[in-house]
């Protein structure tokens, strides 16, 4: 199934260097394979029902190999709330896809990050290579990602050497900037958290421009035996933005998993998870919410698999929808018939706050042994008129009560991040935002 | 301060108030009783601006000013307070944010700077003392989980923060053990006073003895067809109001 698109970006990836032998390359290889079988997913296929990506093949996309790309200073970036809240953070930026040869790594205690290239293939640890979770079957992105990966950003945390350290965190930003042209590009990123380690990671995507991108982000992530990650993603591209996140768990025995997506930008936009439970009393919770307005597409897709007993997962999606966007939520949880005593809990909220918005979420259980805690649940309405009420009889202005209540909806599934100065300026931002 | 004349209501379809009169000065203390369904609430609702009630004719006055043409929020802002009968739960908005929130809209309407953290502090703390809530309540969502009766302390507890000049009460009384009756209604004469007034809806003449009413209303069937002092709310208590029906349709009859 190759179409003119399917052919322009399989054109570009033979031009990376194809003579390289390194690990890379031979991903890359795989990658290329994969995605010249599957081609760009269309709306007859189950998984991309309810979300049209064709848009895309209006757009003229081509690679900015690393040498052709600009070099962006932090500068450049926009005033966005959250980069107030991040700015003191450890940071590596990725522009247009690559980090600068020559930047400066951040120096963080008990993490060591490499930038994996075709000629730099050393990793820090056997476990922060890509390739390991990532699977291509099915992911047609993911596919597209592996066949463009000239360079990977490596992540390893070690454990902490006595209780009294704080959490080391990291914040990944993945900025586009277009001086001209349409660039795609596919940001690579591997975390690998050692046995009892812990690390609090923050992922954005943003962009410089105006004119459209594809930004198509894979993220791999080990967590091994006790092993505990908080991951927060931040996806606020530009307005005609094509944004896709692959992320990808495998968790071992007592590790923790906890991620807070909040997905704001582009025009379409999807992530996926894929999250295994291998080791018994692994804890996952995915939580998000995105926000959209105009016609933007805002979709989520999980998986998460419990192939071993006593492991935990809690799933928690809002989305506050605006003007003519649509949301997409769909969570699969799979209960392998060994996995018994599991509990598994999902929620799905939207609340439209246009007669011409729409959300489609689709919960699905696959369970395959009787002992097991799951359930699910999904809402869509609109404003609660007797909360909006009740805050105008006290003296609150339509307005100002219609922005606390959006903010209280929006802001649920971060109230148990432990970052909470973002919790309270995302809070701030949604209170404001919706009192128009 | 309050003047209703006339006042006739509708909602979802269905007329309610056929034609309300009733004169609330300040300082006075009004009780109004009656029977389930008669339209006790919706009175309230509608002086409060609910959007659920359409008022198809009559006025109501407040200050001077038609009050049926103001939005809800400039109500509240002018010193009127609808205590509810079913105070809503606001998930994700705790009861200490909400009542500075509150409290600062009134002040900017009143030209007044919003509390620093010190004043706001010590307003809730002297109010908390007084309708007796645990101090934990003002971290939790507004009335989520709350109980019943700490639905209604809490009700009384922005009463007192906001301290309006027209206090409407909706059944505060009810669901409340002896104890919580005597804080509310202590809660109630602490805001009593010359420069404001009180409407106490209510189905019990025990609250009456806490607080003591000037006038009784009876609202039936969308209008009151009796008033009185506070021997009417006992004459009520004791034989009900099957005599006041009689009374009205043998005046009917004549
Ligand atoms: N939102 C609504 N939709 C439909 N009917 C309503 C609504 N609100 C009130 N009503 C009806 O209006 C009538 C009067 O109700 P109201 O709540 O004013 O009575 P009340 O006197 O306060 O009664 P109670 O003593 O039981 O509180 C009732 O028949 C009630 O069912
Ligand atoms: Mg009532």
């Amino acid at each position: 199934m190759t179409q003119e698109l399917e052919m322009r970006f399989i054109e570009q990836s033979h031009q990376l260097d194809t003579s390289a032998t390194s690990p890379l390359s031979a991903l890359r290889a795989k990658g290329l394979k994969s995605f010249r079988e599957q081609g760009f997913p269309n709306s007859r296929m189950e998984e991309w029902r309810t979300t049209d990506i064709n848009p895309i093949r209006n757009v003229n996309l081509s690679y900015l190999h690393k040498i052709d790309s600009p070099q962006c200073d932090q500068h450049a970036l926009t005033g966005a709330w959250w980069r107030a809240v991040l700015k003191d953070l450890p940071t590596v930026t990725s522009w247009n896809g690559h980090v600068a040869a020559n930047s400066k790594h951040p120096d963080v205690p008990c993490v060591d990050m490499r930038i994996l290239t075709d000629n730099d293939h050393t990793p820090a640890t056997p476990g922060a290579v890509p390739g390991r979770v990532a699977e291509l079957d099915e992911y047609p992105f993911a596919a597209l990602n592996t066949a463009f990966l000239e360079q990977a950003i490596c992540v390893t945390a070690a454990a902490v050497a006595d209780d009294g350290e704080t959490q080391p965190a990291l914040h990944v930003a993945h900025c586009v900037s277009a001086t001209d042209g349409n660039p795609h590009v596919h940001p690579r990123l591997v975390i690998h958290v050692q046995p009892n380690a812990s690390l609090r990671l923050i992922e954005s995507t943003c962009g410089v421009t105006d004119q459209p991108y594809l930004v198509n982000t894979v993220t791999e992530i080990v967590l091994e035996e006790g092993a505990s990650l908080e991951h927060i993603r931040i996806q606020d591209d530009a307005p005609g933005a094509f944004s896709f996140g692959n992320i990808y768990v495998r968790q071992e025995a007592n590790a923790r998993y906890v991620s807070f997506a909040l997905n704001m930008g582009a025009a379409i936009a999807r992530n996926e998870f894929l999250v295994d439970l291998k080791g018994e009393h692994a804890e996952c919770v995915l939580n998000g919410l995105y926000t959209g307005s105009r016609s933007q597409l805002l979709d989520t897709h999980s998986i998460i698999r419990h192939s071993v007993p006593h492991c935990t997962s809690s799933e928690l999606y809002k989305g506050i929808m605006d003007g003519d966007s649509r949301g997409v939520f769909r969570g699969l949880i799979h209960v392998l018939p060994h996995a018994i005593k599991t509990s598994a809990y999902q929620t799905s909220r939207a609340l439209l706050l246009s007669k011409t918005a729409k959300v489609h979420a689709k919960p699905q259980l696959l369970i395959f042994n009787d002992d097991v805690k799951c359930s699910h649940g999904a809402t869509v309405g609109g404003l609660d008129l007797d909360a909006f009420f009740f805050l105008q009889s006290r003296g609150l202005s339509p307005s100002r009560a219609r922005g606390i209540l959006t903010a209280a909806f929006g802001g649920e599934p971060f109230r148990e991040l432990e970052f909470s100065e973002l919790t309270s300026a995302l809070t701030d931002r949604l209170r404001e935002q919706y009192a128009e | 301060m309050l003047t209703i004349t006339d006042l006739k209501a509708s909602v979802a379809g269905n007329d309610i108030l056929k034609g309300v009169n009733l004169s609330v000065n300040e300082g006075d203390v009004h009780a109004i009783m009656g029977p389930n369904g008669s339209g006790k609430s919706t009175l309230a609702n509608v002086l409060a601006g609910h959007p659920a009630y359409t008022v198809t004719s009559g006025t109501a006055t407040y200050k001077g000013e038609n009050l049926l043409d103001k939005e809800p929020h400039l109500r509240a802002r002018e010193g009127l307070f609808l205590a509810f009968q079913h105070p809503v739960e606001i998930p994700g908005v705790t009861n200490a944010y909400f009542l500075k929130n509150a409290l600062n809209a009134l002040r900017e309407h009143n030209g007044e700077e919003p509390v620093d953290a010190v004043e706001f502090r010590t307003i809730l703390e002297e109010n908390i003392r007084i309708v007796g809530i645990d101090n934990a309540l003002l971290k939790r969502p507004v009335n989520e989980g709350f109980s019943g009766g700490e639905k209604k302390r809490n009700e009384i507890l922005q009463l007192l923060v906001l301290n309006p000049a027209l206090a409407i009460l909706d059944e505060t009384d009810s669901g409340l053990d002896i104890d919580a009756l005597k804080i509310v209604a202590s809660g109630v004469n602490h805001f009593r006073a010359d420069d404001r007034a009180v409407v106490v809806v209510t189905h019990y003449q025990r609250l009456l003895n806490y607080i003591e009413p000037d006038f009784v209303h009876v609202l039936m069937d969308g209008r009151i067809v009796k008033s009185g002092d506070r021997m009417l709310a006992q004459e009520l208590e004791a034989r009900g109001y099957d005599w006041i029906r009689d009374e009205l349709s043998e005046g009917d009859a004549a």
